[in-house]
């Protein structure tokens, strides 16, 4: 086939699919779907090392639906805030949650993507409605998506938000790569997981062992 | 602008997917960075510099087909494995996972079941095109 006949299919292909990918409506979308992704990874880092987990839904009750919300979610307000997984870890207890607003070091609000939360910080929170803080966060993920290359400016934010948020594990992780973003955020002292797609399932599998010997150190 | 990639951007704009056409064309006006070696003046010796320069119009459409395998082919890719992910804690083996509006308790559509067959047809298409680079 030419190139000319390629693209030529490849576009009516393209609106053959349109309909059937509600999923593509808008980049929230698409964020939600790799945050969730990347949340999984997560999940698998702590069950290799041998937390037990479980489903709660928005009220902190046992739920066999985990939903997800598509915009920033307030812990204590139910129909703002996702689902999430509870953690037990050697007996110390946390949440990992997806979305959720959490207040930095200059007291200003940061939906984080994905995040570990100290159980005792988020009941406190939820009964008394107010943000959780910054020191009680033991991971935070910032999760990006794009199609082919990563605009220099999400490695600005990524360092923005860091300062916000003093702790160990904390890292910018995207489907692709960027050399500027990687120079960038390792200049400063963090660290970036890139090229974490299923089209790179070794890198996902090095990903998963690498937030397990992190989360062994903090948990 | 390459004259495949113009029509594959008219495309993603008819079909209401504009945002990932904006994707792509600002990619392509950031252009890429590249290294070169300088003199110094009045030296014999030379430094390591960078530049931006505009991307090939061969890389245009590479760059605009890999945006389009992003999208329409890993991203159902990923939200499957994240389901098979979950599900690998013995716990949380029959948890279903879903994406709802802010206050609503339904589910987002995301995928139909036709669009896996047509998935795949295009991830063919699309390999075949990255495989001539």
């Amino acid at each position: 086939m030419s190139r000319r006949q390629t693209i030529s299919a490849i576009t009516s292909l393209l609106r053959a699919i349109a309909p059937n990918i509600p999923a593509l409506s808008s980049p929230i979308r698409t964020d939600k779907i790799y945050e969730i992704f990347i949340l999984s990874c997560v999940v698998r880092a702590l069950d290799s090392v041998g937390a037990q987990l479980e489903a709660r839904d928005s009220n902190d009750e046992t739920t066999s639906t985990l939903v997800f919300r598509l915009g920033p979610g307030l812990i204590y307000n139910p129909s703002s805030a996702p689902g999430f997984i509870y953690i037990n870890y050697q007996g110390r207890e946390y949440e990992l949650q997806n979305g959720v607003r959490v207040l930095g070091r200059s007291n200003v609000l940061h939906e984080l993507d994905v995040c570990i939360i100290s159980r005792a910080e988020a009941i406190n929170c939820r009964r008394n409605q107010i943000d959780p803080k910054q020191g009680h966060i033991k991971l935070l993920l910032e999760c990006k998506f794009y199609g082919a290359t990563l605009p220099l400016h999400l490695g600005r934010e990524y360092l923005g938000l860091g300062t916000e948020f003093s702790l160990r594990i904390k890292t910018m992780v995207s489907n692709q790569t960027s050399g500027e973003i990687h120079a960038l955020i390792t200049k400063h002292r963090g660290t970036e997981n890139f090229n974490i797609s299923t089209a790179n399932q070794t890198n996902v599998d090095m990903f998963v062992q690498w937030l397990a010997n992190e989360l062994r150190q903090v948990l | 602008m390459d004259k495949y990639v113009a029509e594959l951007l008219v495309t993603l704009r008819d079909i209401g997917f504009s945002w990932i056409a904006e994707e792509i064309e600002e990619t392509i006006h950031s252009g890429k960075s590249i290294e070169k070696e300088i003199s110094e003046i009045q030296g014999r010796r030379t430094k390591k510099a960078s530049m931006i320069v505009p991307l090939t119009q061969e890389e245009q459409l590479m760059l605009c087909l890999e945006t389009v395998k992003a999208y329409f082919v890993d991203l159902s890719d990923i939200w499957k494995e994240a389901g098979k992910n979950i599900s690998k804690a013995e716990s949380l083996k029959t948890l279903h996972i879903q994406i709802s509006e802010i206050e609503s308790i339904e589910p987002v559509d995301l995928f139909t079941p036709q669009f896996k067959g047509q998935k795949e047809n295009l991830l063919k298409l699309i390999v075949e095109e990255l495989g001539h680079e």
